[in-house]
């Protein structure tokens, strides 16, 4: 029986995020070893720059941490687009020292893909390539009777997700066709951050979402995917949350047209993060006000508020609120908020878009503009 | 509260303070300055106001840019001119006025109840326009575009989808065609052994089908040979020869027939020979009497000709000829014309020409017209007698020359002199019919001794002819050519199939043909084949069978050949390029999510704005309510002043208040007494003036408000008016030129005085 942790964009980088991203290596490296793995997938943009894999330093770090990994366990790590950027035409992976990481698969070739195998599976790596299109030429020994093929690579593909992800388009898109023509079981995919599975081609493809929060939006807890070969089949998969990744958090915030904040949203606010250690936090106020300027005060009050529970990153998004004047000594837009107020949904609840939605339309309605 | 309002240079007031305590009245007659005073309150109420509009433009076409008035105390701030002048002045008459423009105090109140202008009916209405799913609202048409992008962009993605599965079953379909195309080879194969076997068991019949053609044709060929041989030996005898013998027969018959005829000939010549002889008698008789008569009118006729020559004048003698009258003619009216000519010399010329005419008239008369006179025709007619006389006496008949005239007389004597000559012709002629008639008999019995010659000879060649052909008749030589004939036919018959076996067989003739069929009959026997009756049947099934299978085998060849076009078709979309296939894909999977979340958050919006419309039209709602509150305090106050007004009000609209007059009739506003309309003005607009105020410190400023009402009910609105301002604490301020009113006031304890100079 063999046990397997698909993790993949991990980003690291030798910025402010250095020390963010080496600790959830050594969760996942941690997770590794608790788990007894016998293989770890790194499924690409392990870095977030060639810049950053140069970086010996980083490297150094890196091969620190995998000393961690237990002996038994293969790290097997492709690179992704991410290690192409600033990757100059000579530059080649293989003639970094990644120590307990093995580098899969060099992107300098077409395939250039290595196999590695055991009797339950053999483990197919593909660089990233920006066209996967010719992947019928590509030399692959037949897939082995009894054997579970898990198809290791890094790229777009719109049948998992289709979201609106910015970084999508700046990877290859993988055929939806490949899956079956390879004959995998098993896809672990790297290079969409948000966690999605379906089944393709006979193949479970599975995004197991990026590592770490590394942009906004990335929402949900960060994770990897353990799962188990046994007899050639592959067992139910499980999640590994990465609790050091922290979370992306967004909340609304709904303003009043005097700038003013309910207390109540406030708090509301305030209790969902309790420790927001290593969250990334943004906060959209939405609403119309008054006096944009008591706006920016505001907005620095709540970065004040906000910022001293020490979250990794704090945004404060005040775009979409829009100024009206008037509207504050509106007593029919008082009377709407008051009437609005008394209809607010728990904070979180699946009606608060909607909710938000009224406040807007009605303040905007009032204030004369049209949504 | 204002306390005195400083009046530097305003109007005609130049310098001027004002004292004003919270209930003022401001007496003076008319141009005394009560507008003046009027206006310059207003522009220290709303001296915080916008200054736009014609309320300030008339201000300053009043007073100047340059006017200056402030006030003292803590002056009540109103932030619009216009809702001031509606809701927080009050002037003299105004309700009639207002009742006929439909109330404009009256909507200013409505719209200060919903605070600036802004109507919750009118916002929910907006609102649920914008949450109208009709095709008509902009939304609704974008989200319509949408909704077909979004369609078009999946009807893409189907077709995408499509293009890469084919590509990818590609594969799948290869295998199975290879598959498909071993299975049909593996059945060809099978077909072309069946078919084999087939064709050596129909060749087998068909060896039997030879034999037993061989053995036909060499059956065929000695016939022929049989009937060749008897045809030799009757080859002399053909009917067309008997026909030599038969002409023969026919010279016979003719010779005889001509005999006959000739005999008959013969003796038709005697007869006329005789009759010839019989006519020569009576023609020389004949002879004789013509010659006589023809002697006696040869000697008669010069005498007769005598007197005929007298009957013709001149022209008859001279023998001229007829043309020459003409020359006459001519010759006259020549010398005529030629008299005339010479006339104009001499009239000789007339004698002349008279005698050329009179010599051409005589010509012409004389030569060419005797005229016979009685005496001559008698001397005729006797010398006529005298002829007659002649021709009777030598024994002929008067009659036959007698004729009316010598002319006639002349021409009966030329037919006897004539005569003669006819007679001896006949009898010449008669002579000569006799001789030919003798020789031509001659003639006749020459030629039938010859034909009895060539008769005898006929009969002796017939004789000879059927002596020579061996029969001793000719029936029994035609039946010989008969049977020549029908051997011949048959020959004929056979001519074709023995040439077409002889050119088949390449043999030069029948004998040889004979001994190769024979010599191949008796091969095929010694080839074990034998002769047996259903062989056609056999070859007839094996054909077919043949025939069958090989169509199979056309069947199974063609589907190998689409089967490979299939492969082929298969292999080249097997290695086709996929093409961006994967990356188009992957756009419009993007591009519909994004419509889809696009048309989402148009949901959203609608929602948000059909939530945000219900909230509206429950303020609409309370507003209602709130109205209808007001309308009660305004009957309240009412009431002080008109106890049994019994005021009811249906809406802000003025046709809707109703209330009862003094005789306890329930009317409309507009056709009560002015007093009354007045009262309740005064009443509507205090509530509604407070009601807009709420809670802030107010101003009211009356101009002449109570002209119409009369000392008692002025007594009463005055109470009214001290029952508002201690209930509110606003401030009042009224302006009137009526004497009776400031005495009124006076009595107020708190009422302060402020009398205006004319």
């Amino acid at each position: 029986m063999l046990r397997v942790i698909h993790a993949s964009d991990l980003h690291l980088n030798t910025g402010a995020d250095k020390q963010y991203g080496l600790e959830v290596l050594r969760e996942l490296i941690g997770l590794a070893n608790s788990r007894q793995a016998d293989f770890l997938l790194l499924a690409g943009d392990l870095f977030d720059s060639f810049r950053d894999l140069k970086d010996n330093a980083l490297l150094a770090a890196v091969r620190l941490e995998l000393q961690a990994l237990r002996k038994d366990c293969r790290a097997l790590y492709i690179p992704g687009n991410h290690e192409d950027l600033g990757r100059g035409h000579k530059d080649k992976l293989s003639n970094f020292n990644f120590g307990r990481l093995e580098l899969m698969a060099d992107a300098a070739s077409s395939f250039g893909g290595k196999t590695a195998e055991t009797p339950d599976a053999e483990f197919v790596c593909v660089p990233h390539a920006a066209d996967y299109s010719g992947y019928r030429g590509w030399k692959l020994p037949a897939k082995t009777p009894g054997r579970a093929r898990v198809l290791l690579m890094h790229g777009a593909n719109s049948a998992v997700y289709r979201g609106p992800d910015q970084e999508e388009q700046l990877a290859g898109v993988i055929p939806d066709s490949l899956f079956a023509w390879l004959e995998a079981d098993y896809a672990a995919l790297g290079h969409v951050h948000a966690a999605r599975e379906t089944l393709i081609g006979g193949a479970l493809a599975v995004y197991c979402g990026s590592a770490r929060v590394w942009r906004k939006w990335e929402e949900g807890p960060r994770k990897a995917v353990y799962f188990e070969i046994d007899g050639g089949k592959i067992g139910p998969r499980q999640d590994l949350t990465l609790g050091s990744a922290g979370e992306f958090r967004f909340f609304t915030l709904p303003v009043n047209p005097d700038s003013s904040i309910a207390p109540a949203a406030m708090q509301a606010l305030l209790d969902k993060c309790p420790a927001p250690y290593k969250d990334y936090l943004v906060v959209k106020f939405s609403g119309l006000v008054e006096d944009a300027n008591a706006l920016a005060e505001v907005k620095k009050v709540v970065e004040t508020v906000i910022g001293a529970k020490n979250p990794r990153r704090l945004e404060v998004l005040s775009d979409d609120v829009e100024s009206c004047g008037g509207l504050a000594e509106n007593a029919l837009a008082r009377q709407f908020l008051e009437k609005l107020d008394a209809r607010r949904p728990p904070e979180g609840s699946p009606g608060m878009p909607l909710w938000l939605a009224a406040r807007r339309q009605g303040l905007a309605a009032l204030a004369g503009g049209q949504d | 509260m204002i306390q005195k309002l400083i009046l530097e240079d305003y109007g005609k007031f130049k310098g001027r303070e004002f004292e004003l305590g919270p209930f003022t009245v401001v007496y003076g007659p008319n141009e005394a300055g009560k507008t003046t005073l009027f206006d310059a309150l207003f522009e220290a109420a709303c001296a915080g106001a916008p200054r736009r509009g014609q309320v300030w433009g008339r201000l300053a076409a009043r007073y100047g840019e340059g006017r200056k008035a402030r006030a003292s105390g803590d002056v009540q701030q109103f932030g619009d001119a216009v809702e001031f002048l509606e809701l927080f002045s009050i002037r003299a008459g105004q309700i009639s006025v207002d009742a006929e423009k439909g109330g404009s105090w009256a909507e200013a109140a409505k719209n200060s109840l919903y605070r600036h202008g802004y109507n919750p009916a009118e916002i929910a209405e907006k609102l649920e326009k914008r949450a109208s799913t009709s095709n008509a609202t902009r939304h609704q048409k974008n989200l319509n575009r949408l909704n077909s992008d979004l369609a078009g962009a999946r009807e893409q993605i189907a077709q995408l989808r499509g293009q890469e599965a084919a590509v990818a079953g590609a594969r799948e379909g290869l295998l199975r065609v290879e598959a498909e195309l071993a299975a049909l080879e593996v059945r060809k194969a099978g077909i072309e052994a069946e078919l084999a076997a087939a064709d050596g068991l129909l060749e087998g019949h068909k060896k039997v089908r030879a034999l037993h053609q061989a053995a036909r044709d060499r059956d065929f060929t000695a016939g022929v040979i049989q009937a060749e041989n008897k045809l030799a030996e009757l080859a002399a005898y053909k009917t067309e020869a008997v026909k030599e013998y038969d002409l023969l027969l026919e010279k016979i018959a003719e010779a005889g027939r001509g005999a006959a005829e000739l005999g008959g000939t013969i003796n038709a010549a005697l007869d006329t020979i005789e009759k010839l002889e019989t006519e020569s008698c009576s023609l020389l008789e004949s002879q004789r009497a013509a010659r006589r008569a023809s002697e006696t009118a040869q000697k008669l006729l010069p005498e007769v000709s005598s007197i005929s020559s007298f009957r013709h004048g001149l022209f008859a003698v001279l023998r001229l000829p007829p043309g020459l009258r003409y020359g006459i003619w001519a010759f006259g009216a020549a010398g005529a014309a030629l008299g005339l000519y010479l006339a104009r010399q001499t009239h000789l010329g007339y004698a002349l020409t008279v005698f050329f005419a009179a010599a051409a008239f005589a010509f012409d008369r004389y030569l060419y017209r005797p005229k016979d006179s009685p005496a001559d025709l008698a001397a005729e007619r006797r010398r006529l007698e005298t002829v007659y006389d002649q021709w009777v006496r030598r024994g002929f008949e008067r009659a036959e020359i007698e004729r009316p005239s010598v002319t006639e007389v002349m021409e009966a004597m030329m037919n006897f002199k004539s005569m003669a000559v006819s007679w001896d012709m006949a009898v010449e002629n008669n002579r000569k019919d006799g001789l030919a008639a003798r020789a031509a008999v001659k003639a006749l019995e020459d030629k039938s001794i010859a034909l009895a010659e060539e008769r005898e000879n006929c009969a002796l060649a017939a004789q000879e002819w059927l002596m020579r052909a061996g029969c001793a008749s000719r029936d029994e030589y035609l039946l010989k050519a008969n049977q020549y004939k029908t051997l011949d036919g048959e020959a004929a018959k056979y001519a074709g199939r023995v040439q077409e076996l002889l050119a088949l067989e390449s043999c030069s003739s029948t004998a040889a043909l004979l001994a190769l069929l024979d010599s191949r009959v008796k091969e095929l026997e010694a080839a074990g084949v034998r002769a047996r009756p259903d062989y056609e049947r056999d070859i007839a099934a094996g054909e077919s069978k043949v025939k069958e299978l090989a169509a199979a085998l056309q069947a199974e060849e063609a589907a190998l050949t689409a089967k490979k076009i299939e492969r082929e078709n298969l292999t080249a979309t097997f290695n086709k390029d996929l093409a961006k296939i994967p990356e188009s894909l992957n756009i419009f999977r993007r591009k519909e999510y994004d419509l889809e979340q696009e048309i989402a958050a148009d949901a959203l919006a609608r929602a948000g704005a059909e939530l945000a419309a219900a909230v509206y039209r429950e303020i609409e709602a309370d507003s209602s309510r709130k109205f209808a509150g007001l309308a009660r305090e305004v009957g309240a106050m009412l009431a002080r002043v008109l106890p049994a007004s019994d005021l009811q009000i249906g809406s802000l609209a003025l046709e809707s208040v109703t209330l009862k007059d003094a005789g306890g009739a329930m009317r409309a506003l507009d056709q009560l007494s002015s007093g009354t309309r007045d009262c309740f003005m005064l009443a509507a607009r205090l509530t509604l003036a407070a009601a807009a105020r709420a809670a802030a410190p107010g101003l009211l400023l009356l101009d002449d408000p109570f002209s119409a009402l009369d000392e008692g009910r002025r007594a009463a609105a005055l109470d009214l008016l001290k029952y508002f301002r201690q209930e509110t604490g606003w401030q009042l301020i009224i302006f009137t030129k009526d004497r009776a009113l400031l005495a009124a006031v006076s009595k107020d304890p708190q009422a302060v005085c402020c009398s205006l100079e004319a």
